[in-house]
């Protein structure tokens, strides 16, 4: 490097192909910026080199991908992974080289490794946020459509007991296997049942899908076409409005750690930062902000501690606090967890416009350990 | 009492929905153990359980954990291979009522104890609903004792603990449980009451 800074490789294992490649590039996108913009900054003794690889959103590539980039480019640092499925399976890999996976992407919880930064929202953070102002504000049962994978059955499990202590309770819950795109008699059901909430957690194709299929059925079906159902995402992001197209998620309730509306001096930054860096053809998502937010706590860490070695990184990391595109963001010391603070959004004219956020960044909860579900609803403190 | 010996050479597994990588490290480690395993990507329908020993299934699996699906497992020990931890996997697997789990990804150590642990689990459990069963058996003709006792009370005019202990006797003699003496004491009572009688003569 011209720089004459010792250069520290990266591994960065984001599917840009495949089922869910969208997300994946706003995740690339987001630990690119961050690098690029470590690399160039005078604040850091030494550069990040990426070394990209596109798993395609096929395991067995992120399991060869992840050994070659461990044992062929010996990294320490892998940035990376989407689905639970992904992490689980190179997660043996990294643990036994003992090296450090900076997981960007919200899950379902129930894990807590000593070789992972887990940057994105456990459920404590985004799930139940968006179940207590729901109980709050529209109290009733709900109608819940996911997919057929451990995301979905989570979130089905905590909405269902924390609907029964209100006297509430789940009237469906439609899981549908990941990929499959027939939706329509779901969206039969829907109309004709009429609840007045709809949960959705489908990923991917089959939420895109369903999107468009409840707009075409909403032409002869008044009830779909009005807002009286109350529909809520605990998905969808910038870059899948831009893809599905605004008409078909008007209205949509959204909760996340981040949105591209949420107000402060680092998100202003941020977002003129990538689409400069990106153009307007780049939507950065709640990941993009988590896959950045990775970048500059190893780079902060990595300062701080001197070198790469992942022991000094972790210890040199929980001491640090950053001021992020989402507010001040830390890590847990007891659980490797971002502490985050939660926002609700609603997609008006293909856009997720902020209404509500939570005082202060959430303690991660990754086993809702601290939590009691019954004590969610209105008048529960 | 003594040990339980510990061999599993000869078992016959199904391996049903697990990955690739899991299946090779399992295979390896079965060759080692002298365990036979046949390989099946779905729950087969139940004649292919018929030389089989034992199951073994990945809990993560979508083929095997649609929530509209029931699964009819066999009267067999189950292993469950688990990775998620989530409640609501949990719950799924409990429903699946295993006998014993291996973490994934498999790998060659904790293999021999899944598979011992499944077998004694499997066979206390057996032992247990055999006994469940014997114990329900007998409560059910609980009321027939009691329709006994008070005829012997009737009969010879005696207290509730002397007709109780008669009732005993009588049914330790035909090497029977009190509860079934009873029954066969109510159908056919002439005999034994003249067998009572005479016991009571001494």
């Amino acid at each position: 490097m011209e720089s004459g800074k010792p250069v520290i490789p990266v591994g960065i294992l984001y599917s840009v192909s495949g089922e869910y490649g969208v997300i994946g590039r706003e995740m690339l996108n987001g630990i690119m910026m961050s690098i690029e913009q470590i690399n160039a900054s005078a604040e850091f003794d030494f550069t990040l080199a990426p070394i990209v690889r596109d798993p395609g959103g096929v395991l067995d590539r992120y399991h060869d991908h992840c050994h070659d980039l461990l044992y062929r480019h010996g990294v320490k640092h892998i940035v990376g992974c989407y689905t639970s499925a992904s992490r689980k399976v190179i997660l043996p890999l990294i643990e036994g080289a003992n090296a450090l996976l900076w997981h960007s992407a919200r899950y379902e919880g129930f894990e807590s490794s000593n070789n992972v930064i887990y940057l994105g929202a456990a459920p404590n953070q985004h799930v139940l946020p968006m179940l207590a102002w729901l109980l709050r504000q529209h109290p009733g049962d709900i109608y819940h459509v996911g997919s057929n994978y451990v995301w979905s059955w989570e979130i089905d499990r905590i909405t269902g007991e924390a609907l029964a202590a209100t006297g509430h309770r789940l009237t469906a819950s439609r899981l549908v296997n990941l990929g499959d795109t027939a939706v329509e008699g779901i969206i039969r059901d829907i109309a004709e049942r009429r609840p007045k909430v709809v949960l959705v957690t489908l990923v991917g194709q089959s939420a895109y899908r369903f999107y468009h299929a409840w707009r075409e059925a909403a032409e002869d079906d008044p009830y779909l076409a009005s807002d009286t159902a109350i529909k809520l995402s605990l998905t969808l992001c910038e870059a899948e409005v831009s893809l599905v197209g605004k008409a078909a998620l008007e209205g949509y309730l959204v909760s996340s750690a981040w949105f591209q509306t949420v107000h402060n001096d680092a998100n202003q930054r941020f977002l003129e930062q990538y689409r400069t860096r990106f153009g307007d053809a780049g939507s950065p998502s709640v990941d993009s902000v988590a896959a950045w937010t990775a970048g500059q706590f190893l780079a902060r860490a990595v300062q701080r501690c001197g070198g790469e070695q992942v022991e000094a990184v972790r210890a040199a990391l929980w001491c640090d606090e950053l001021d992020s595109p989402a507010g001040r963001v830390r890590i847990d010391p007891d659980n490797n967890h971002a502490w985050l603070t939660p926002h609700l959004a609603r997609c008006h004219d293909g856009r997720l416009e902020v209404f509500w956020e939570g005082d202060q960044p959430i303690k991660p909860d990754p086993w809702l350990t601290w939590v009691d579900l019954d004590a969610l609803g209105p008048g529960a403190s | 009492m003594s040990r339980p010996r510990i061999r599993v050479r000869g078992l016959r597994l199904l391996v049903i929905a697990c990955d690739d990588r899991d299946a090779d490290h399992l295979q390896q480690q079965f060759r080692r153990l002298g365990v036979e395993a046949c390989f099946l990507p779905d729950l087969p329908g139940e004649e292919a359980f018929e030389h089989a020993d034992m199951v073994l299934f990945d809990g993560d699996s979508p083929v095997l954990s649609h929530p509209d699906r029931e699964l009819t497992w066999p009267a067999l020990p189950r292993i469950v291979l688990t990775g998620v931890e989530a409640p609501s996997r949990l719950q799924w697997i409990i429903r699946q009522a295993p006998s014993a789990y291996l973490r994934k990804p498999v790998r060659f150590d904790g293999v021999m104890t899944a598979l011992t642990l499944a077998r004694a689990a499997a066979d206390q459990q057996q032992a247990m609903q055999a006994r469940v069963e014997r114990l329900e058996e007998r409560l059910r003709i609980r009321r027939f004792l009691f329709s006994a006792q008070l005829m012997l009370m009737k009969e010879f005019d005696l207290g509730e603990d002397d007709a109780y202990a008669l009732l005993r006797s009588l049914a330790m003699r035909q090497q029977k449980t009190v509860e079934h003496f009873s029954l066969d004491l109510l159908a056919r009572p002439e005999g034994y009451l003249r067998l009572a009688k005479d016991l009571l003569a001494g």
